[in-house]
């Protein structure tokens, strides 16, 4: 049976992309893009610091739209259909991952065609990579985890806690740092802890794909305690 | 009978008989309430509380805080934490509806669409007087504390309150606008971009836009006194109160309401905004230019001096409770020193700097910055305090303090009036180095921090400021082997022999020779550098 699953994933793509909240997801990108399009397009110049701090709130802004594209308005109808949830998700981070990595890589180009002063070829992309991978995973993970009890949108507890986490991690004291400047000698520690944090929302939106059985054995157990209690 | 409904509202009689406004206050109550205990609410007061607990528990707070300054100082985080949670929570709540798919369902309640959005405005109003209530006993504690400087602009105070009530009101208008969530979160985010456009010097028209925003942030080269702060706080705050205005009158008519009361409620708030807005632009007046200008040129008038023993400390009046501060410096420098050279007296003048030399490109040569400190001699001179050392606007860090104490030292070992920023080798580099270092606990560890992020040499003073000095790494590196050992020990060798530590030519090494501590060879010609003083 699983192996029959895992088979349909890809026959799932078309239908499960038609399916996603794309503009969503959409208007948080293309804002994005605008936030790092604006200064390149024009004269400003900006330090490897600030087009470091853009291109963060260009992953934010990607990840506030990823978190949305788990909502299905058809998630109470479908719960019942013999492809089961991971696979279900499965079709949609294949989905996801190339729309997200595509877009990013085209926030990452503009970002250093449009640096002046040779600046471009100094950022440090893969760090800055890994932090926007981790912000959507974080995204995809609470989302993911709000699916399960309630299946309205995941989107809708992925954004609030996504800026929670990024303003808190901005006030951060300094031995805790998780948004150092580029040229901060705690740079690589400080990736190192974004890294973590990717594993781990992979991990936990690994977990939340399962199908939550949790509420029938709650309820099988409360049958056995009432059994219990009449039979003493 | 659902169709008939939803398509024509209109021919419906009215079936609320009585006056909407009750329902609409009760709906208003209910909806403060959710507002009040929603996570997002929690969690944005949380985020704007949490770092100022850390700082007291954790004793990392200032203990000298200009009050003109912390009035503004947490502005950016309210705007995100507080302001962004009124954003989020009101327009979740103005979304509830549509999110549970019961928009028709309000068709039947008494209370129409508009009075319902008025209620949703007006649900936002408790948490603007809780964040009022949140900024006041903050500037109430920091005013409490003894080394308090200044006083708080009440106008720098309201725009709290004033950010939060309008990003709340936008949270309801895009609510009515765009049915989508994802609204309000993309709004927030592009408000934090701009407000940090704002401050970067190669933005066009960077100065306007930033006092178009719903805060305004700047950052003057040093904290000012307060009769010489230009910035036009009040009409800043009145700008944001006719932007509420307007945006809670789109709001409303967005969501069908109408009527001559409405049209004159916008007229007015578009009034406020466009003439507090162009207000903003006025140029400083004259007083205050004048002020400034004197403030930094001839401080010695709008000063009052207090004698402490043999030291004359002179500090604009709003900072005259910092004098004690400075005092524990001054005597942890001139407790080490023989008692003929510590009687003698000492003058400390505060100054300001109102241009920022780095913000405008100017680069400034040697020659400039002598003459430049020469005057500034001169003035003292003049104001009957000679060889003042100079003190800034900060204090109460491990910078401000090590910087103050390199210059207090400097004072106390040459007795040639303030420095223009040269190097000061050779044995009295030395004992500058350890005299400051040693002055205060937190002298010590500013210290370090500054000569963990210098190069070449350890600055003293304030970088805006012509009178400044530096010490030699070569010079640092004996100084900072001193410090390890017990000050006592260190000042019986240092008393013994202050003629010869203390005089211009004698070399590094001979100091090294009389306190036993091995001196790094001289560095190869070209990256020596040029000894002044």
């Amino acid at each position: 049976m699983r192996g029959v699953s895992v088979r349909v994933v890809p026959r799932l793509f078309r239908p499960v992309a038609r399916a996603m909240p794309w503009w969503t997801f959409l208007a948080a990108a293309g804002l994005g893009l605008a936030i790092v399009t604006v200064p390149a397009a024009t004269a400003v110049t900006l330090t490897g610091e600030d087009l470091v701090g853009l291109l963060r709130v260009a992953a934010v802004c990607g990840a506030l739209g990823v978190g949305f594209l788990l909502d299905d308005p058809a998630a109470r109808s479908i719960a019942t259909v013999p492809t089961p949830r991971p696979v279900r998700y499965a079709a949609r981070a294949g989905v996801i991952l190339p729309a997200a990595a595509v877009w990013w890589a085209l926030v990452l180009a503009v970002t250093v065609a449009g640096a002046e002063d040779g600046i471009g070829a100094t950022l440090p992309l893969g760090g800055v990579t890994v932090e926007a991978a981790a912000l959507g995973g974080v995204a995809l993970a609470v989302a993911a985890v709000r699916l399960r009890g309630r299946p309205d949108s995941g989107g809708l507890l992925a954004f609030p806690v996504l800026l929670g986490l990024v303003m808190a991690a901005r006030l951060l004291p300094d031995r805790m740092a998780l948004f150092v400047p580029p040229d901060d000698t705690e740079w690589a520690r400080t990736h190192e802890r974004w890294a973590v944090l990717l594993v781990v929302a992979v991990a936990v939106s690994t977990w939340a794909s399962q199908e939550p059985a949790r509420r029938w054995t709650a309820v099988a157990r409360r049958r056995r305690s009432l059994v219990g209690h009449r039979r003493s | 009978m659902s169709t008939v409904m939803t398509e024509q509202p209109q021919v419906l009689p009215d079936p609320a008989p009585g006056d909407p406004r009750r329902a609409m206050v009760a709906l208003a109550r209910v909806e403060a309430v959710r507002l009040l205990r929603h996570p997002v609410t929690i969690a944005g007061i949380l985020l704007f509380v949490g770092p100022e607990l850390y700082g007291w528990l954790s004793g990392g707070a200032n203990r000298y805080p200009v009050l003109q300054d912390e009035d503004r100082s947490k502005q950016f985080l309210a705007l995100l934490a507080l302001g962004g949670a009124a954003l989020i929570a009101a327009n979740l709540a103005a979304l509830r509806a549509h999110r549970h798919a019961t928009t028709v369902l309000y068709d039947t309640f008494v209370l129409p669409q508009p009075w319902r959005t008025g209620a949703f405005l007006l649900s936002v109003v408790p948490f603007g007087l809780l964040v009022a209530v949140l900024v006041a006993v903050r500037i109430g504690l920091l005013a409490a504390v003894p080394g308090a400087a200044g006083r708080p602009n009440p106008y720098e105070l309201a725009a709290y309150p004033a950010a939060v009530l309008l990003l709340g009101a936008a949270g309801v208008l895009l609510a009515r606008l765009v049915r989508a969530v994802i609204v309000a979160p993309l709004l927030l985010l592009v408000l934090a971009v701009v407000t940090v456009a704002g401050l970067l010097p190669s933005t066009p028209a960077a100065a306007r836009l930033r006092w178009l925003l719903p805060i305004a942030m700047d950052e003057p080269p040093m904290p000012l006194p307060v009769d010489l702060m230009s910035r036009p706080a009040g009409w800043h705050l009145a700008y944001v109160v006719g932007l509420i205005v307007l945006v809670a009158a789109a709001a409303l008519a967005v969501t069908g309401a109408r009527g001559r009361r409405l049209v004159a409620a916008g007229a007015a708030g578009l009034s406020i905004t466009v003439l507090a807005g162009s207000a903003q632009f006025f140029p400083t007046s004259d007083a205050v230019r004048t002020a400034q200008a004197t403030a930094a040129e001839r401080p010695a008038e709008m000063q009052s001096c207090q004698r402490i023993d043999q030291v004359t400390y002179c500090a604009f009046d709003d900072f005259a409770p910092w004098v004690g501060g400075w005092d524990a410096v001054v005597r942890g420098v001139l407790r080490r020193v023989p008692e003929a050279q510590a009687r003698q007296p000492l003058a400390v003048r505060q100054r300001i700097s109102t241009a920022d030399r780095a913000a405008n490109g100017l680069v400034v040569t040697a020659e400039e910055q002598a003459a430049a400190a020469a005057a500034w001699r001169r003035v003292d001179a003049d104001a009957g305090t000679p060889n003042a050392v100079t003190v800034g606007t900060r204090w109460g860090d491990g910078e401000s303090e090590i910087g103050f104490a390199g210059l207090v030292a400097y004072e106390v070992v040459a007795r040639a009036g303030g420095p223009a920023g040269g190097q000061v080798c050779g044995a009295r580099g030395v004992l500058v180095g350890w005299l400051a270092g040693q002055a205060t606990p937190k002298a010590t560890d500013g210290l370090r921090e500054v000569d963990a992020n210098s190069w070449g040499g350890v600055p003293f003073g304030e970088w805006q400021f012509p009178v400044a000095l530096s010490v030699p790494d070569r010079e640092m590196a004996v100084a900072l082997a001193l410090l390890k050992r017990p000050a006592d020990e260190v000042a019986e060798l240092v008393r013994r022999s202050w003629a010869e530590l203390s005089a211009a030519g004698t070399p590094t090494e001979r100091a090294g020779e009389l306190f036993g501590v091995a001196v790094a060879p001289l560095p190869p010609e070209e990256e020596r550098t040029v000894c002044e003083a």
